[in-house]
């Protein structure tokens, strides 16, 4: 991976290393001035050295995330890179006659053999160009005798032996090189895919069938799959494979005598490098190839492009390993900011435990900057001992997500685990800058003590308001420290003219968000716009809390705020600009950290609410419990009541009652156990007696179930999407056929002529074209380059779709019906798939933005189509959306009727054909059915529903990988759990003495802790798993999903499972220190200072 | 709102062999501090006895081992030798368990530290004792009402420590290791982190209890006035008791 959010991935490495470099110098700098205050600092490491392993931990996690996302993005790179080279071998460019090539491998244009030759002396020279390798490619039906087995398409490839051999050759699977010289004119080298589909052996006899033509050939050996052997590209490109003969043999069988349909050239160098120099060999070649000499020798009138095939693929290879990285990052994001959040927390509390060292050392004339010294030596230590921990960690992590989610479970054999020393040293330098950066602001904060209440280990009061006094200095330091403006404006008006800290941050948070929003519109972004509404009200609760307004009063204002607007369901900024903001990725990142702040306020600052659920009242003791099993009967009922309705708003109602059941279980619980309220009680109130501790922690578990639960429910629903009526579009079996199939235009008919009984359980049969490579579309009137994009014909019957076929349709048409008629008959109105439209991440190159569906319907768009081919154009109106939920290889395009289509495109050739069948034939047996009688004409057929299932299948593997990785933040929230119940025991020994002085027995004093431990990791789940499901609810149901046709659903198996998960897991953590607790010797922990 | 002084209705866990005049017996008690390779002997074969309803006074210096004795003869450390019986029970037969239910049931404690928990009310943290006891929410909550009214903080009882003085803190702690009227109250140095006229409050209503209901208190101290005050006296030095007096 050569960049990252398009910065050099060698920039990063250098900066971060000479960040990582001044933080170094720093310490040594403290060594050398002050070795008492470095010794101070780092010797704590020693003296609780459980309490250092779990800092390190601790610490290491944002190392693990970043380390992960990296290695991850170096491993899918290097694998598809590696893929591709293996699949391309020496075919570094190809000439192009067809266009956009990125959707289509099934159109071919033939020209003159002989071409090679000329071009072959006039290029090659040994030193840019190694040869030319002509190739015949063509798709044809194969029967194994032996095995009976059959496959409808395979890619019979003829090669020029004595080239091929020259340039390597083909790889034998069993190892070696097949010599291609040697090979007969009947003989044929099966690629390794079309051997295990046919299994098929040296020695075997196929029968190929080319136009309904059989040859027999025999099997002379098996070879990978590579581009000479099977026209395989790319990894991706799931065909079953090919095979390898004589090119005159091709030539002969296929009725190409003397032609060849597909030329590449082979640069100098080795596999890996030689696409290096693509650039420079194809300025020399295309001129030629374009010039009229070019032409003679090419004998073809098509134009004809260079193509940089392998380093095409390369950077394909490269794309992909970064969009994997940054898309691990930005999710990683969450974890990041949770691990920062730990960090900033394990260096208070550690401060907490050292109050009285630190009292006694300002007392005897330590200077504050001298204990940030100490603080800042030790946290360097930890700093390095957890990156190292982390990066190691995350390597772990990342080839274990890798092997397990992407080879094993995606079925992607080709993902080999590689690891990069820039990537190490990003990961390692990144985490130990994060970590250094948190311990020297954490330092900052704990470095103020009052010195006497340290020492004394009473609680500290608030600072007195000191003379405001103007430091010269600190204004002299400022004003170029404008640079960075938040630390200019910090110098020069707090530390220059002691203006009090809200009065600094307020101002600049309102100003900064004021300005977030103006812009916004300008920016076309929904994010500047969301931020700015959120910092505002953030910022003025500073200033509140400055003046000593209610803190419960302004926080919980400030939460409800920041709750309504992300929660609620309406587009506040197309309320007031009249049109939606764009927004993607970031938006999830900024609704999960501001829908996480706004919950964790609301729950710290409203204590005193969820204590009355375990208060033992005398006269209403049932209160709680009753009101609380009332709204969990209401949110029931109202949810079956909705039902499907609502968009999902059932499945929310059916959450709510799940949280409501919860505090009417603990509420319950407190009434009939009685002598556990008191654990109950503390349970809920110990936490919420530190409130920034425990919002911290609070905050990290919900930012990370949000995250997963948000994921989850995406992925759910559009899962649920791709199994719901319509996802099919209408049809049961897709038939694709190629330009060497026989009866491919009218199924019925072969399937009759082969006898085959499946022909009489069809119902309808529609038929399409697919791409030509030639097609590019426009918005009409729009100023935008026209972008290729597949026009495909539709026959009549394939426009006769049933009632539920649309994802919606134009206004002015009174039904689907309407709208079927209007394109079948009218002229100039097309459908498109849902595909082309704006919608969620759809990062497509074509996309229609202003087509938005709403009520399943939209206002009609119009498009420029042209084809390069004849050079014409036509305009169309968009009046439909198909619904179909297949994937876009088999369904994206403009879709318009034939004679629409062959004014502009010319005469159809409909090569995919779409069969419904009558309700009682399964679609799997009546696909194996056509296909076997009619494999012998090269067709092939698949079950619609396979090949959902196949997507939704794809869809979850990522999806669970994303998890999977995400997942890995929860330890820093179960992490910092174990570290506030450490702590805990150690700040409460005496309390602990007492109660066990009382009368508490040990296993008591442990479930109190647990239940403190069990509070913290229950509110943290539940507000990330409702902020999630509503954000994600949201999303579908009036945000940037409400065009794809998918209903909001709940995964709740998965959200039990992470909830559950998550919970147990944190139990887990605290059992440890629980059993600590209890099992304090009481004299000595009363005795306990 | 006052309530009235509700007194216990269940019967504590009682020893066998019934009601004796000596509550505490402690004979040739042993008690060895191992730090490293470092041995120190807090209590050298110490003996004494309590008569029920006594208010003894234990006083000693810094180190000389007289809340070592009382932890050990109330159950809350474990000695190394010598016997201990309270109300005829010898604590050595006892379980962990069994001593933390006794405790629970028969015995109150007084702390310097007032060792209230903050996240709690004052009368939260007076039934914590009777609640863990099993006692039914209701009567719990009645009888601590009715502690905090004994020692005049009835008023506060919905205040949490942290908005109360040190006087009411140590009230509180009182009302607590008073609510389930037990047999013996230990205190140890209960008014030593309270100024002197607190501290005399707090005595003369410590001695008030004793008089009302003839509970047995146990006292460390160092302050010999707050001694003085008290039944009977016990010196100690270096982990032998060293003199004894009946004031």
């Amino acid at each position: 991976m050569e960049e990252l959010f398009g910065i050099p991935m060698d920039n990063i490495m250098l900066t971060l290393l000479a960040l990582f470099g001044v933080s170094g110098l720093g310490v040594i700098s403290i060594y050398v001035t002050n070795p008492v205050m470095f010794r101070m600092g780092v010797r704590n490491l020693r003296r609780r050295g459980l309490q250092s392993v779990l800092v390190v931990v601790g610490l290491m996690l944002a190392t693990l995330i970043t380390t992960a996302a990296f290695t991850t993005g170096d491993t899918v790179d290097h694998s598809i890179s590696r893929a591709g080279y293996q699949q391309l071998q020496r075919s570094d460019l190809q000439l192009n006659f067809v266009g956009d090539t990125s959707m289509t491998n099934d159109i071919a244009v033939y020209f003159a053999d002989s071409a090679t030759e000329a071009l072959d002396q006039r290029f090659t020279d040994g030193k840019l160009i190694d040869g030319f390798l002509p190739l015949l490619q063509e798709p044809v039906a194969v029967v194994n005798g032996r095995t009976g087995l059959s496959e409808p398409s395979i890619v019979l490839s003829g090669v020029d032996a004595r080239r091929l051999d020259d340039l390597g050759g083909l790889r034998l699977v069993d190892g070696g090189t097949a010599d291609v010289s040697a090979l007969q004119p009947d003989e044929i080298l099966l690629s390794k895919r079309a051997a295990e589909s046919l299994d098929a052996v040296a020695g075997d006899v196929l029968t190929v069938s080319v136009n309904g033509t059989p040859s027999t050939v025999r099997v002379a050996g098996i070879v990978d799959d590579e581009l000479a052997s099977s026209g395989s590209r790319a990894f991706y490109e799931h065909g079953a494979g090919g095979g390898a003969m004589l090119l005159s043999s091709v030539q002969q069988m296929t009725g190409h005598a003397g032609q060849i349909n597909r030329l590449t050239i082979a640069l100098h160098g080795d596999v890996a490098t030689s696409h290096e120099r693509s650039d420079e060999a194809i300025d020399l070649i295309q001129p030629f190839l374009q010039s009229p000499e070019g032409a003679a020798v090419l004998g073809t009138t098509q134009p004809v492009v260079v193509e940089a095939l392998k380093a095409d693929a390369v950077a394909q290879a490269e794309q992909q390993g970064n969009l994997f990285t940054t898309f691990f990052l930005v999710l990683g994001l969450f974890s990041i900011a949770a691990g920062v959040m730990l960090i900033f927390m394990i260096f208070v509390m550690l401060a907490a435990e050292r109050k009285a060292e630190i009292g006694m050392a300002r007392a005897v004339g330590a200077q504050r900057a001298n204990l940030m010294q100490s603080f800042i030596a030790e946290g360097m230590v930890y700093s390095l001992l957890a990156g190292a921990v982390g990066t190691a960690a995350g390597v772990i992590a990342s080839l274990s997500l890798v092997s397990v989610f992407l080879k094993v479970a995606g079925g992607f054999d080709f993902i080999e685990p590689s690891i990069t020393v820039r990537s190490l040293v990003i990961s390692y330098c990144l985490g130990v800058v994060i970590t250094f950066l948190t311990v020297t602001v954490s330092s900052y904060k704990v470095s103020r003590v009052n010195i006497v209440a340290a020492i004394r280990g009473t609680d500290e009061e608030p600072p007195r308001p000191r003379k405001r006094q103007v430091s010269w200095r600190w204004v002299a330091i400022g004003i170029p420290a404008m640079i960075v403006p938040p630390l200019g404006l910090w110098w020069m008006l707090r530390k220059g003219f002691g203006v009090p800290s809200a009065w600094v941050v307020a101002p600049v948070g309102v100003a900064l968000g004021a300005l977030s929003v103006l812009v916004a519109d300008h920016a076309d972004s929904q994010f500047l716009f969301s931020l700015g509404v959120s910092l505002v009200p953030l910022s003025v609760a500073v200033l509140a809390a400055h003046y000593e307004v209610s803190r419960r009063v302004t926080w919980t204002l400030v939460g409800a705020f920041l709750s309504a607007y992300w929660l609620a369901p309406i587009s506040y900024d197309e309320l007031i600009f009249g049109h939606a903001l764009h927004g993607s990725m970031e938006m999830f990142l900024l609704s999960g950290i501001m829908v996480v702040v706004s919950f964790t306020l609301m729950i710290v600052f409203n204590a005193q609410l969820l204590t009355k659920l375990v208060q033992r009242g005398h006269t209403r003791r049932y209160t709680a419990s009753a009101v609380l099993v009332t709204m969990t009967a209401a949110a029931l009922a109202s949810g079956f009541a909705l039902g499907d309705r609502g968009n999902g708003l059932g499945q929310l109602l059916f959450l709510l009652a799940g949280v409501t059941g919860i505090g009417a279980a603990v509420a319950l619980a407190a009434v009939r156990f009685p002598h556990l309220a008191p654990a109950l009680k503390m349970g809920i109130a110990y936490p919420l007696s530190n409130r920034f501790r425990t919002g911290m922690t609070i905050a990290m578990f919900s930012l990370i179930v949000f995250s997963l639960a948000t994921f989850g429910a995406i992925n759910a629903s559009f899962v649920s999407m791709m199994s719901a009526d319509g996802g099919d579009g209408g049809w049961d079996v897709l038939v694709s056929a190629n330009r060497n199939t026989v009866g491919g235009a009218d199924l019925r008919s072969a399937l009759v002529e082969e006898d085959a009984p499946i022909a009489s359980s069809i119902n309808a049969v529609g038929r399409t074209t697919i791409f030509t490579g030639r097609s590019t579309v426009r918005v009409a009137n729009g100023a935008d380059q026209a972008v290729a994009l597949p026009v495909i014909a539709a026959d009549d019957s394939f426009l006769s779709l049933p009632q539920g076929s649309l994802a919606g349709w134009a206004n002015g048409y009174e039904d689907e019906q309407a709208v079927f008629d209007a394109v079948r008959t009218g002229s100039h109105l097309a459908l498109v798939d849902r595909s082309v439209i704006a919608d969620g991440f759809n990062d497509y190159d074509f996309t229609l933005k202003d087509l938005k569906i709403e009520d399943d319907r939209f206002d009609p768009v119009q498009l420029e189509l042209f084809d390069a081919a004849t050079g014409r154009s036509e305009v169309v109106t968009v009046i439909g959306v198909l619904g179909t939920q297949l994937e876009p290889t088999y369904t994206t395009g403009v879709y318009l009727n034939e004679r629409d289509y062959r004014a502009t495109f010319g005469q159809p050739d409909y090569l995919r054909t779409w069969v419904r069948l009558d309700d009682h034939t399964d679609p799997e047996q009546a696909a194996h059915a056509i296909e076997g009688a009619l494999v012998r004409r090269g067709l092939q057929a698949e079950s619609i529903d396979g090949l959902l299932e196949d997507a939704a299948a794809e869809s979850n593997t990522f999806i669970l990988m994303f998890q999977g990785f995400m997942g890995l933040g929860l330890l820093t929230g179960i992490a910092a759990l174990g570290v506030i119940a450490f702590r805990s025991v150690v700040e409460r020994r005496q309390q602990i003495g007492m109660l066990r002085a009382i009368g508490y027995q040990p296993g008591t004093v442990a479930l109190s802790f647990m239940l403190e431990s069990g509070f913290i990791a229950l509110m943290g789940i539940l507000s990330g798993v409702v902020g999630g499901m509503v954000i994600a609810h949201n999303l579908f149901s009036s945000g940037q999903f409400a065009s794809s046709g998918a209903e909001f659903a709940i995964p709740w198996g998965e959200v039990l499972l992470i909830a559950g998960a998550s919970f147990a897991m944190a139990l887990l953590m605290t059992w440890w220190p629980s059993r600590q607790a209890a099992a304090v010797p009481v004299a000595e922990a009363l005795r306990y200072e | 709102m006052r309530i009235a002084w509700h007194h216990r209705t269940e019967a504590p866990i009682r020893p066998e062999g019934g009601r004796t005049d000596l509550i505490i017996e402690v004979e040739q008690l042993v008690k060895t501090y191992r730090s490293g390779g470092l041995q120190v002997q807090a209590l050298r074969g110490v003996s004494l006895t309590v008569r029920r309803g006594e208010m003894l006074a234990i006083m000693g210096s810094s180190g000389s081992g007289k809340t070592t004795l009382l932890n050990c003869i109330s159950g809350l450390d474990d000695y190394d030798a010598g016997s201990v019986r309270i109300a005829g029970v010898e604590l050595a037969t006892l379980s962990n368990k069994e001593k933390t239910t006794y405790r629970a049931r028969n015995m109150g404690f007084v702390f310097q530290t007032y060792n209230l928990l903050p996240v709690l009310s004052a009368v939260e943290n007076v039934e914590l004792p009777l609640v863990v006891s099993g006692t039914d929410a209701r009567e719990a909550r009645e009888r601590a009402m009715a502690s905090l009214d004994r020692v005049g903080l009835a008023d506060k009882a919905g205040s949490r420590p942290g908005q109360l003085s040190g006087g009411q803190r140590q009230r509180v702690t009182i009302a607590r290791a008073l609510v389930n009227e037990p047999d013996i109250v230990w205190a140890d140095e209960p008014t030593g982190a309270l100024d002197s006229r607190t501290a005399n409050d707090i005595m003369e209503l410590l001695e008030e209890l004793n008089g009302d209901h003839g509970q047995t208190f146990v006292m460390v101290t160092h302050d010999a006035g707050i001694g003085a005050r008290c039944d009977r006296l016990i010196s100690m030095t270096d982990g032998v008791i060293t003199s004894e007096e009946s004031l």
